[in-house]
């Protein structure tokens, strides 16, 4: 669960990955540096906790 | 040294935190860390570490964005290792999986050509005679293996602890308790996730424990082997890692118990090499787990609803 934090809309959120974690850590600091730093949001759809979210209170 | 400002807040020092304040930090963002417990206090601080693939076929974008991650490992936990001057317990030895039926063995050849078109260069699927495989490697119904060059190991809790030592080195700040500045990320693992679900009247993600032993078994350079859900992880400090269970429902989020009893005794049961070693540590812990956004919106009563299912976010 990566990308724009699901309650506070001007921080960000980083979480999950059971299983699988350390594995995506790597991958995950460099988006997440990317998107913090830069403004550069490289993060799968597939990841995101907001959109989906917002998505859900729009309807 | 208290840093008057930080461009960049980090709540949660695990994995995912400190891996984010390490990347920020080397380009040079004044970090801060923050986490009431410390360093690799919840599920980072484990003892199983396997670093295992996605099977190559059906590709993703979750499997390509795995392949990415398991590929910059190769060089992200070097790279902590040289900043931190601690041991992660990195090592990219691969992967052995027996094929204990007949019918999977077509299932596991197909794969072949699927890590080829997928994984490319970088590494190898193949089937290989349990025979020649040496005396680590797990007994097979068929005679037959699954080894790939993808999976690694690492020591969660040692690479952690390394990732932290790493941070300070470049500067950053941890501590258990701070001003929020600058850029804010939450990655406090399963307690966020049930605080954020709770606010948010939906549940985003949970906690699943899970149950570890650490044996006293030297195989360092060996291959991790993987059976009937179970992760053998053979450490380079000379341990050996098994588990884990996956439990939903718990009482204590760090105690063990009889089913890790169960566990390490089918352990020893399906790796006859694990049968003599003693247990040395016994570990239990929470790992987070996010709900991945179905991506339908479909009718659910009438109304229109989010429908969410699980997977390994």
């Amino acid at each position: 669960m990566l990308g724009q934090h699901p309650v506070h809309s001007d921080w960000f959120i980083a979480n999950g990955g059971f299983k699988i974690g350390f594995g995506m850590a790597p991958k995950i600091a460099q988006v997440m540096t990317a998107l913090i730093l830069d403004g550069e949001d490289q993060i799968p759809d597939d990841f995101r906790a907001a959109a989906s979210l917002r998505r859900k209170n729009d309807t | 040294m208290i840093l008057a400002t930080a461009d960049v807040t980090i709540l949660g020092a695990g994995v995912f935190g400190l891996s984010i304040a390490f990347c920020a930090a080397q380009r040079g963002a004044r970090v801060r860390v923050i986490d009431p417990n410390g360093v690799a206090q919840g599920a980072s601080g484990g003892l199983v570490g396997a670093l295992a693939p996605h099977t190559p076929d059906l590709w993703l974008p979750k499997k390509q964005f795995q392949l990415e991650s398991l590929l910059l490992a190769r060089e992200f936990w070097p790279e902590v290792e040289r900043i931190s001057g601690l041991p992660t317990g990195y090592a990219n030895h691969g992967r052995l999986q027996p094929i204990n039926e007949e019918r999977l063995i077509a299932l596991a050849l197909s794969r072949i050509g699927d890590a080829e078109t997928n994984w490319g260069d970088a590494a190898v699927w193949e089937v290989i005679s349990a025979s020649k495989a040496g005396p680590w490697a797990p007994p097979s119904a068929t005679g037959q293996l699954v080894r790939d060059t993808l999976s690694a190991h690492i020591h969660p809790r040692q690479a952690t602890k390394a990732l932290g030592q790493a941070v300070l080195e470049l500067g950053g700040v941890i501590t258990a308790a701070g001003a929020r500045q600058g850029a804010i990320v939450d990655a406090r693992g399963w307690r966020g996730l049930v605080e954020l679900s709770q606010v948010l009247g939906t549940e985003i993600g949970n906690g699943v424990k899970g149950q570890a032993a650490l044996l006293d078994l030297a195989r360092p350079g060996a291959a991790q082997l993987f059976a009937e859900g179970l992760h053998v992880v053979p450490h380079l400090d000379g341990t050996v890692a098994i588990g884990s269970t996956s439990e939903r429902y718990f009482k204590s989020p760090d105690q063990t118990d009889g089913q890790l009893d169960d566990l390490i005794a089918k352990a020893k049961r399906l790796f006859p090499e694990l049968r003599c070693a003693p247990v040395i540590e016994r570990w239990a812990g929470v790992r987070p787990r996010g709900f991945y956004p179905r991506a339908y919106v479909g009718p659910a009563s009438g109304s229109f609803g989010l429908v969410y299912r699980q997977w390994r976010v």
